[in-house]
């Protein structure tokens, strides 16, 4: 039946007008937040982050495999990652991209977005991360435009594709670059947690390692997961098997260091008695965090994600491998979650009681949903049109198994 | 815990974990079931293969 309806016509134009319907909600309810302010948010003094941060870590995460692919492809010599690196790319620009939209409503003054390139706070986490992410982005930029040129729509402009026949000589570059601004920001954006000397669950200085370290797995995963489904949709081949089986192993392999990383920070930085934090810990494991936790971070998302990113080689197994990329991507929105959701839930202190009330519960209002819904179904469609038009994401023809042997 | 609060907890579980693990497996076995009818082509490094 599934068959039937990828050979619709007409089909890949159908699915681009059902985003439209979610596009169009978040697109409503941004003007809401623009125009009547973060009043009409669930956020508080008490809760200051919420669902757009989390949309925000999460796309930055899934992001990570932008840099890591182009380095070892560019700079590590693994010139067969180069099919791979080419898509992750697109994938880091368009989930940054979300990360920028997410920020631009959570800010709360939009108009300003600009003021952290202006007014240097160099003091500030945050404005690190403003650097990084918007230089970052420019990187991206750089590095897709090559790609965008190659559109027939742009073979009246010889100077545009020959500007980008020269920014590609420099790949390499561009690869040192994106992966010095992404070693920074992935890793301070733990640290904007991990400085917060007030919410016990946050304030220690493994944050950076975790937050990098898990985000590189879940890059890199997310990257295979995302090839892997548009060769299906598209019946071509972008990326060889075996590298995707390769990165997968190299995915899987960093996911059980983080784990391993993980294991360390919870035993060891939480011996004994540690006021706050081990309240924290207990918060996490039990109740509702806890089946976050267990469920998707650890278990799932982490443990048989990693087995399954590992042994799919091994068993040249390709529905393993994208259950091991789907479950590694749905651990890490968890962990993000649970990383903010955590710190404002957990009173600051009751004895003596700091804030009334004590602790705050958060569920996000219907318009942080519609505009969070509204970012993702804007970059699914971005890049179900990159993937179908642009001539990088062609791909190849595979033979049907049955005539192979002629 | 009464046994409403250990039934609702069950149908959590089984909403939380079931509902993105099934489109996930279905995806999957569409995937592996595609990959299982083709043969790769020879693939040559094209254009901007960054």
């Amino acid at each position: 039946m599934v068959e039937r309806i990828l050979k619709t016509r007409g089909i890949f134009w159908m699915w681009c007008a059902l985003l439209l319907i979610p596009i169009g909600i978040g697109l409503y309810s941004a003007l809401q937040v623009f125009t009547k302010g973060l009043v009409v948010t669930n956020l508080s003094d008490l809760a200051p982050w919420g669902l757009w941060i989390v949309v925000d870590l999460s796309c930055i995460a899934l992001s990570a495999g932008a840099f890591s692919l182009s380095a070892l492809a560019h700079l590590f010599g693994r010139d067969n990652f180069k099919p791979i690196a080419r898509v992750a790319v697109f994938v880091g620009l368009l989930g940054y991209t979300g990360a920028m939209m997410c920020l631009l409503l959570d800010i709360g003054r939009p108009e300003r977005f600009w003021h952290g390139w202006v007014f240097w706070q160099t003091h500030s986490m945050l404005w690190e991360v403003t650097m990084c992410i918007t230089l970052y982005f420019s990187v991206l930029l750089l590095e897709v435009f090559p790609m965008i040129v190659e559109l027939p729509l742009f073979n009246r402009f010889k100077w545009l594709q020959n500007l980008g026949h020269r920014i590609h000589r420099f790949a390499p570059i561009l690869a040192i670059m994106g992966m010095g601004l992404s070693l920074l920001h992935q890793s301070s954006l733990g640290g904007t947690y991990g400085v917060v000397a007030g919410r016990a669950s946050l304030y220690r200085a493994t944050m950076p390692l975790l937050f990098i370290v898990s985000a590189v797995a879940a890059g890199m995963a997310f990257t295979v997961q995302m090839t892997l489904i548009v060769q299906w949709l598209k019946r071509r081949v972008l990326v060889p098997r075996d590298v995707l089986f390769q990165v997968g192993q190299v995915a899987g392999a960093i996911l059980f260091v983080y784990l391993y990383m993980r294991f360390w920070d919870s035993t060891a930085g939480a011996y004994g008695y540690v006021p706050g934090r081990s309240e924290s810990d207990l918060l996490l494991t039990t109740g509702t965090f806890g089946l976050t936790f267990w469920g998707w971070e650890i278990i799932l998302g982490g443990i048989v994600a990693g087995t399954f990113l590992i042994m799919a080689r091994r068993r040249n197994s390709i529905g393993m491998l994208l259950m091991g990329s789907g479950l590694t991507m749905a651990g890490i929105i968890a962990n993000r979650w649970n990383t903010t959701m955590l710190a404002f839930t957990q009173p600051l202190s009751t004895e003596p009681v700091l804030t009334n009330p004590a602790s705050v519960r958060y569920l996000p209002s219907l318009v942080e949903w519609g505009t969070a819904l509204g970012i993702v179904a804007g970059l699914t469609l971005a890049f179900s049109l990159g993937m179908r038009f642009l001539p990088a994401y062609k791909g190849h023809t595979p033979t049907p198994v049955a005539s192979s042997g002629d | 815990m009464s046994f409403t609060d250990m039934l609702s907890n069950i149908v959590a579980v089984i909403i939380f974990i079931g509902g993105p693990i099934i489109p996930l497996l279905f995806i999957a076995f569409q995937v592996a079931g595609w990959h299982h009818q083709i043969t790769e082509p020879v693939m040559e490094e094209e254009g901007h293969g960054h």
